[in-house]
């Protein structure tokens, strides 16, 4: 040990600092991790069933997967 | 009592600063405390096996070892001898910055002099005789408490070697142990099943049926 003080340790208002720095993390981390589900997956999941159904037809379909055999009781013409 | 301007004042709270940064250092790591304390009693409520409350009890007690060493290292006379369970002990933690007893407990004759010469002025003592009255009544200081180990080398080294034995096992079982596999797994079957999902238009919208174009009857690049 030097015969120099040491600087003056942080005494006080300890928790308050950790739980400030641990508030705003837990808030930005967890709405980050909602914008990402968000914006990664919710809004290009409802893009995808939007464009499916912009221009389906449904007897079309179906017609479709008549031809290919897949009905019991509606057998391709 | 750190407001000393004056030159007795302060080699007075250089002592004093010794023992009081052991309690700045407990505050943080009473909050560690909780959560630890938190997670073992759900542990012990709802696994009443006892090696496995034992083993969470470890994390707390896992520097009984250090104290021998640093006793060595001292070259103290006293060590808190084991049937004394019952009687108040010393103990490295960090939430507990003053335990109820000093860690020297049998002074030698050197020692009993600097705790005479510790009732006078504080002025008089030099700084080796304040690490030594620090090391008397302390085994480590909060920095060696919580200084890290190289233990997690340890603990991953194991885990991976464990994986890797375990996958020359499941080898070894494929190899020799199981029979065939079914008869539906094989290419021609996949294949037909395949074509029949798409025939059904399983999962249209972002599934398989999806990734077939049926004008052009291939697979969307």
């Amino acid at each position: 040990m030097s015969s120099a003080l040491l600087p003056k340790p942080q005494m006080r208002r300890l928790l308050a600092r950790r739980m400030k720095f641990h508030l705003f993390g837990a808030f930005f981390v967890s709405v980050g991790c909602a914008a990402l589900y968000k914006f990664g997956i919710a809004e290009p999941r409802k893009r995808a069933y939007a464009e499916f159904y912009k221009n389906y037809d449904p007897m079309k379909d179906f017609e479709a997967m008549r031809a290919a055999g897949v009905f019991e009781s509606a057998p391709p013409k | 009592m750190f407001g000393f301007s004056s030159k007795k004042g302060q080699k007075i709270s250089s002592l004093a600063f010794l023992f009081y940064r052991r309690v700045e250092n407990s505050v943080i790591s009473l909050l560690y405390v909780q959560c630890l304390h938190l997670t073992l009693a759900y542990l012990l409520l709802f696994c009443p096996d006892r090696m496995l409350a034992s083993r969470a009890f470890s994390l707390i007690g896992k520097r009984a070892i250090s104290t021998s060493i640093c006793v060595r290292a001292h070259g103290h006379a006293g060590v808190v001898k084991a049937e004394d369970f019952s009687l108040p002990a010393y103990v490295d933690r960090r939430d507990v910055p003053l335990p109820e007893v000093a860690f020297v407990r049998d002074l030698s004759a050197q020692q009993k002099a600097l705790k005479e010469k510790e009732k006078a002025s504080w002025t008089a003592l030099s700084v080796d005789e304040k690490v030594e009255l620090y090391r008397i009544k302390f085994n480590e200081s909060y920095a060696e408490m919580n200084k890290g180990t190289n233990e997690w080398k340890t603990v991953l080294g194991g885990v991976l070697f464990f994986l890797g034995l375990t996958g020359l096992i499941l080898i070894w079982q494929k190899h020799y142990m199981y029979g065939p596999i079914p008869h539906t797994f094989s290419d021609e079957w996949l294949s037909a099943q395949t074509k029949r999902m798409l025939d059904m238009r399983i999962n249209p919208v972002e599934g398989i049926s999806a990734q077939w174009d049926f004008d052009k009857n291939e697979w969307k690049k």
